[in-house]
């Protein structure tokens, strides 16, 4: 009987271990839209006289031409941003609602915080769609920010 | 990993079926008046949860509050049945890379099932059992994390699940020896799963489940090594050996 409980014990005891769950940290902050034309979906560089963001004192952008997309930081504290756009096609507000999904990893890897659940709540653009609604970043590629929302002109 | 926890439970499983065919093999069932009378109550401490926050911090886990951990079973005999049932309490903190974020979780589990002793006709009530468990924990958590932007400045988050509660099954199976007189010693292995992690449905997902572990887990192996105590009620009566 000792036999079989210390066998069995000593079976569980070498097998027994916890795993660790891999460091790979994709939170994003950083939303970005792109340009694209309204009658054949096609991109659509345009030229921007000017760029703000509500909350945000300096200027993003400023007579710059040829812009085919914008990436913007949003606010870690926030879950909205507003964008005011000054383009060749006139001045038009985008407020965009986005959620949050906090985890820590683990001790050694830390905290991850993923943006998601994006939604435009106000636009003036001709029509916008949500492309992409997380800011998760690409495993294989993390500098690369994924494109979020399409605005048409 | 996933193979290896399958693979155990299943030699766990034919061992125990095993040493049950030997015991019926030299013994006889027995219809003795009686026999479903509980002969007591045995109340255990797991030493594995208490161990566990001493290697990770110390003798000082056994007081301060960034981990605290403790587990404590009853299980009453009904003839080669026993009713199980199993409470603890947990309390962590745990702390990212340079103090970034904070994370504490805190709560409590009960753990309710049935197991099966193979070993009930042995003298000594050494009990070598599988049995299935419904478990259910009442948890909170919270975690601070500092940020950093270039734009809108570095600050610090605080997210929180007031209270939350999860539910799981486990299948278990171990051994109980008697030590001395009123005090046993024993083990219990068990296989989690089914559990409902609430981690895909808050702003904070939990990192653990008391009782269970590491929420992100569809499964896990759990183990406790048990300090039983045994209040008798009446004098246990062996079953007579069988005749062959």
């Amino acid at each position: 009987m000792k036999n079989t409980f210390l066998s069995i014990l000593f079976f569980i005891a070498l097998f027994f271990s916890c795993d660790e769950p891999d460091c790979i940290l994709q939170g994003g902050t950083s939303l970005r839209i792109g340009f694209y034309n309204v009658l054949d979906g096609s991109e659509l560089p345009l030229r921007i006289n000017l760029l703000q963001v509500e909350g945000i004192d300096e200027i993003l952008l400023e007579d710059t031409i040829d812009i085919e997309f914008v990436v913007f930081p949003i606010d870690p504290a926030d879950n909205q941003i507003t964008i005011y756009f000054d383009t060749e096609f006139g001045t038009d507000t985008l407020t965009v609602n986005y959620k949050k999904t906090a985890r820590l990893i683990s001790e050694d890897c830390g905290t991850e915080v993923i943006y998601n659940g994006i939604e435009v709540v106000r636009s003036d653009f001709d029509s916008v769609r949500v492309f992409n609604a997380s800011m998760e970043t690409n495993f294989l590629n993390p500098t690369t920010v994924n494109e979020n929302i399409r605005v048409y002109n | 990993m996933r193979i290896l926890e399958y693979t155990i439970s299943f030699l766990l499983i034919v061992c125990s079926l095993k040493a049950s065919a030997q015991v019926d093999s030299i013994a006889t069932d027995s219809s003795t008046v009686n026999k479903f009378i509980p002969t007591g109550i045995r109340v255990g401490l797991d030493l594995v949860s208490l161990g566990q926050g001493v290697v990770d911090k110390g003798l000082s886990a056994l007081t301060q509050a960034d981990v605290r951990q403790w587990k404590i079973s009853a299980d009453v005999d009904f003839y080669r049945y026993f009713l199980n049932l199993e409470y603890g309490i947990f309390e962590r903190q745990w702390n990212g890379p340079n103090d970034a974020s904070i994370y504490q979780n805190k709560g409590n589990f009960f753990k309710v099932g049935a197991d099966i002793n193979f070993l009930h006709r042995d003298p000594d009530q050494s009990a070598l059992f599988f049995g299935i468990r419904y478990a259910q924990a009442n948890y909170e958590d919270r975690l601070i994390y500092d940020y950093t932007s270039d734009f809108w400045g570095n600050g610090t988050e605080s997210l929180q699940n007031p209270a939350l509660r999860s539910s799981w099954y486990e299948l278990t199976t171990g051994l109980k020896v008697k030590l001395y007189k009123f005090i046993w010693s024993g083990y219990t292995a068990r296989f989690k799963f089914s559990v409902n992690d609430n981690y895909s449905n808050n702003e904070l997902a939990p990192l653990w489940i008391p009782g269970y572990g590491r929420a992100t887990e569809e499964s896990l192996w759990g183990f406790e090594y048990w300090l039983i105590f045994k209040i008798p009620f009446r004098e246990y009566t062996p079953a007579p050996k069988r005749k062959d």
